[in-house]
Parts: C-alpha cells; sequence; structure tokens
C-alpha cells in the first residue's frame, strides 16, 4: 500500500468534527442529587459552632457529674444537669431557623430541594445528633446518680421537649424574624425553673418533683407533635409566607 | 416551550397587589416595568413557587409551578436577600448547588465558570460579609445560573451594579436569551430597552401593556413634544398635559410633553423612548 493510498483511506473514514459539541455539554443534564444524598450533603453544612456548643454543654454535664457530690435536696444533682438541656434544645431551634434569621429563605425556596427539605434536612440531622448526645448523657448520668435510667430519661427529656416545643410554636407563629429572641428567653426561664425548682419542691414530698416532670414531658412531648405537624403542613401547602 | 400564566391574582387582606394577570412567556427576554408597589415582586414570587397565588394557575408546558420538576428548571434572584455570614463566595455557590440537585464535582466546576462570568474570580474565596452590594448582587446572579436553568427569573438584578457590570450582565442575558425563558425587572428602564425583546408595564397589580418596544412606544408615538416657554405658560400646560420632564433654564421653562396636538407656538415634535412611556404611565405629575 502507498503512502497516498493510505492517506485517502484516511481521509474517507475520517469523522467529521462534532456538531454543537460545546452546546450539547452545556445543556447535558446528569442525574440530580437524590434525597438521601442531599440529606447527607447538608450534614457539612450544619455549623461548627452548632457541633461545638452541643459538645461543650456535654462536656460540662461530665465534668459537673465526676466533681460534685450528691447534696442532700433529693434529686438535686439531677435536677441540674436537666435545666441544662434547654440550652441544647436551643441550640436545635437555633440551626433550623437559620434560613430565616440570615434571610435565605426565599432563594432556597426556589431550589429543586425547597425549604420544606431543608428543614427537613436538619430537623433529622440534627434530632439524630441531640438523640446521640442525650443517650450518652444518660447512660453516663446512669453511673453517678442513684435515681435509675427511667429517672433520667425522664428528669433530661422534659425540659428538652418543653423548650423544643415552644421554640416550634415561635417558629410556626412567627411575626417578624425575632423569633430566635423569644426562644432563647423560653430557654433561659426552663432553665432557672428547673434550678429553683428542687428548693421549692424540697417542702412537699419526695416524689413530688417526678410528678412535675412527668406533666412537663407529656405536655413537652405533645407541644413538640402538634407543633411539628403544623410546620409540616404550612411548608408543605402553603408555601413559606414572607414578611 | 412555554411559561403560562392564566388569570393570577394575590390578594393581601384587602389590598390586590396583582389582579387577574395572563401572560404567555416563550424564550426570550421579558423586562417587567413598573413604579413601586405595582406588584413586580409579588407576580416574580408566585412564578417561583415561592408565594402562593390567591387564584389562578403558573404552568410550564404543562409542569405546575408547585411541583418539584419546575423548580428543577428554575433560576430565581430575589429582590432582597441575605447570606450565611460565615460562607465565603464559593461556598455560597456549593452550597446553592446542593440545593439545587448538583452533584459536587459538577457544582465546582460550574462554580468558578459562573464566577468568572460575573467577575468575582479573584473574590471566590473571600467571605461574603466583605462584599459590596453591587459584589453581592452578582452573586445573587451567578446562584441563579448554576443549575442551567430554562426559566430564569430576576427581581431587580441591575440594582446596585457599576455601569461596566451592567453592560457585562446585559450582554451575559443577551447571550443566553435564544435558549432560555429570561424574565427581569427593573427600575432602569434603559436596561430594559437594550436587551429586553419584549416589554411588560404593570400598573396596580394590573398588567397594562405588553410588546416590542415599537409595539409598546406606538402608545405615545409622535406625541412627545418639547418646548420653552414662560413660567405662567408652563403653569398652565402642566394642568392641560402630562409632563415628561420640567427643567428651569435662566428666565425660561423647558418641557416635554405628551400632547396629540402641537400644545404651543415654538413647541417641536421629537422622538418617543421608553423613559417617556414609562413616565406617562407612572408619573404622578399628570
Ligand atoms: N407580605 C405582604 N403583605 C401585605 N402586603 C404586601 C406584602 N407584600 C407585598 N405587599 C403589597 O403588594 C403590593 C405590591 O408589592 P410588590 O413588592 O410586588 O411591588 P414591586 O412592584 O415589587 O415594588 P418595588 O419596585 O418597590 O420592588 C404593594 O402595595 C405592597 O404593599
Ligand atoms: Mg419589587
Amino acid at each position: 500500500m502507498t503512502d497516498k493510498l493510505k492517506k485517502e483511506i484516511k481521509e474517507a473514514f475520517e469523522i467529521d468534527s462534532p456538531v454543537g459539541k460545546k452546546q450539547f455539554l452545556k445543556d447535558f443534564r446528569y442525574p440530580k442529587l437524590n434525597k438521601t444524598d442531599f440529606i447527607l450533603e447538608q450534614i457539612f453544612y450544619i455549623r461548627k459552632k452548632t457541633w461545638l456548643f452541643s459538645v461543650l454543654i456535654m462536656g460540662f454535664i461530665f465534668w459537673f457529674l465526676h466533681f460534685y457530690e450528691n447534696s442532700s435536696t433529693p434529686n438535686m444533682n439531677l435536677w441540674i444537669i436537666s435545666s441544662l438541656m434547654p440550652f441544647l434544645a436551643l441550640i436545635f431551634t437555633v440551626e433550623l431557623s437559620r434560613s430565616s434569621m440570615f434571610k435565605m429563605e426565599e432563594m432556597e425556596a426556589g431550589c429543586l430541594f425547597g425549604l420544606s427539605q431543608i428543614f427537613l434536612a436538619r430537623m433529622l440531622i440534627m434530632g439524630i445528633w441531640n438523640g446521640i448526645l442525650l443517650f450518652i448523657i444518660a447512660l453516663t448520668a446512669n453511673l453517678y446518680l442513684p435515681e435509675g435510667m427511667i429517672k433520667i430519661f425522664l428528669y433530661l427529656l422534659a425540659p428538652y421537649l418543653l423548650v423544643n416545643g415552644l421554640s416550634f410554636y415561635f417558629i410556626n407563629n412567627k411575626r417578624e424574624r425575632g423569633e430566635i429572641y423569644s426562644c432563647a428567653a423560653i430557654a433561659v426561664m426552663v432553665s432557672i425553673c428547673g434550678m429553683i425548682m428542687p428548693r421549692f419542691l424540697k417542702r412537699y414530698s419526695e416524689n413530688i418533683g417526678t410528678w412535675v416532670m412527668s406533666v412537663v414531658w407529656i405536655t413537652g412531648l405533645f407541644m413538640v407533635l402538634t407543633q411539628l405537624r403544623k410546620m409540616h403542613k404550612k411548608l408543605e401547602e402553603d408555601r413559606w409566607n414572607f414578611a | 416551550m412555554e411559561l403560562c400564566i392564566d388569570r393570577v391574582s394575590k390578594i393581601y387582606g384587602n389590598k390586590i397587589a396583582c389582579d387577574r394577570i395572563s401572560l404567555s412567556l416563550h424564550k426570550g427576554v421579558y423586562g417587567l416595568l413598573g413604579a413601586n408597589g405595582a406588584g413586580k415582586t409579588t407576580l416574580m414570587r408566585m412564578m417561583c413557587g415561592v408565594l402562593c397565588p390567591t387564584s389562578g394557575t403558573i404552568t410550564f408546558d404543562g409542569i405546575d409551578v408547585g411541583k418539584e420538576e419546575y423548580r428543577d428548571l428554575l433560576g430565581y434572584l430575589p429582590q432582597n436577600f441575605g447570606y450565611y455570614p460565615e460562607f465565603c463566595a464559593m461556598d455560597f455557590l456549593l452550597y446553592m448547588a446542593a440545593l439545587k440537585g448538583i452533584p459536587k464535582v459538577h457544582a465546582k466546576e460550574k462554580a468558578s465558570e459562573l464566577l468568572e462570568l460575573v467577575s468575582l474570580k479573584n473574590e471566590a474565596k473571600k467571605k461574603i460579609r466583605t462584599f459590596s452590594g453591587g459584589m453581592k448582587q452578582r452573586l445573587g446572579i451567578a446562584q441563579a445560573m448554576l443549575n442551567n436553568p430554562k426559566i430564569l427569573i430576576l427581581d431587580e438584578p441591575t440594582a446596585g451594579l457599576d455601569p461596566k457590570e451592567r453592560i457585562r450582565f446585559r450582554n451575559l442575558i443577551s447571550s443566553m436569551s435564544a435558549e432560555k425563558i429570561i424574565l427581569l425587572s427593573t427600575h432602569i428602564v434603559s436596561d430594559v430597552e437594550y436587551i429586553a425583546d419584549k416589554i411588560l408595564l404593570m400598573k396596580a397589580g394590573q398588567m397594562i401593556h405588553q410588546g416590542t418596544l415599537d409595539e409598546i412606544l406606538s402608545v405615545i408615538k409622535e406625541k412627545v413634544w418639547e418646548c420653552r416657554v414662560e413660567k405662567n405658560k408652563a403653569d398652565e400646560l402642566s394642568e392641560k398635559y402630562p409632563i415628561l420632564n420640567f427643567r428651569n433654564e435662566d428666565e425660561d421653562i423647558f418641557l416635554r410633553l405628551v400632547s396629540e396636538e402641537k400644545p404651543c407656538e415654538g413647541a417641536n415634535r421629537t422622538e418617543a423612548v421608553l423613559e417617556d412611556l414609562y413616565l406617562y404611565y407612572f408619573n404622578e405629575l399628570h
């Protein structure tokens, strides 16, 4: 085969350079993230501060348990740990209402994974994270305190649920963007109540504290559930309402 | 490709922000003009599925605004927006890309491409809180285009941009107009004049006019006059005709006004521009 022939064959079989390659690449629609990937990716967008503060609260509780003897007031140490729980709940709420705090709602609402799904992702991530923290705190507390696991869970969860329930209520019924201050105020108030309660209840029977906590626990749980349902409905149906 | 708005209304209490608006948008650039409070933002929010209309429907090729599928095709720049203060420009775009369901690999590439387009490449790693208003605005524009949207809705995109960046923006929009429906609202009449194929005029919640620049100008074509008159005469004329411009010149007053026939001696007919029409409709002077 001569070189000339080779060249001619090559030319004959040469395909034209692609037309509109650039345009094709530009229009090419790659598969979008699915919901699970989206939620996993959101983990990295939870603020470092949020992780840090919640771990600090846990650390403080460990430190407290380790260095403080049980006092004469019944359940005193458990009451004190319990009154730190509102701050864990506050961190949760602050992370949830980040979009509205920084005026990102509208921009986020126009995206494929809209506001309701961002909310859900944050809720899920923070819920699981706080669940783990609460569990670790309860297990550790059980090593130091005589009250037993059930009572510890009751005391830890009651103020946590109450503050979250009230915070969700404020988020649902917000007028302006100031809802986060209401949530902070509630957290502080519940915390202070927790600190004062045992001294006040000392006069009555020993079990009265447990009764109070049970009532708070049930109220809190009820509020959290109803407010979550309301929130979900609002995000799904009415779409976000801008002030 | 058709974005169909069918008798859409939005009512706040006893205030009608949008009043039975019907539109059909195809590929190209649409400029939405209207005075403050005309209902531009309200209409755009509804078109983005961010706000629920009181009544009426909005669909894109049969897909309802409320659907995820619709949002997948949408790029939106709100009039006012904030940002998470801990983000740098790149983080912000990557975050928005994640919300738009764009996988990380593509997101990085697209984000740097867009940062280049809005000339923020050198600021990619800077915190957004250190940005000027115009830089923030450009970042917002970049964000809207991340997912290569078929429908691009920009609420006052040129607000705060310097002249150079505004021209860059115009060119950017023009280069994309062949393959997208682009709707932008603005108060800068010249922006619309240069880039919009079609102009939509809104007043008090109603769509009062729509068409190409020439079609829309035909309302006041041959009816714009300029003259120099004395103070008394000027007062008399402004009682009688809509005034577009009013300027003191030495003893006399220079007037630009709209009139069917010659308003006074020495008046000259001049070419009507979009600004005239805008003032004609929205100026409270008349
Ligand atoms: N959330 C709301 N509640 C009550 N009224 C509202 C609300 N949002 C808008 N309005 C009213 O609806 C009307 C239209 O507002 P809109 O923001 O759409 O105007 P606009 O054309 O975007 O004005 P601008 O040029 O100032 O941005 C205004 O009269 C405004 O007062
Ligand atoms: Mg507006």
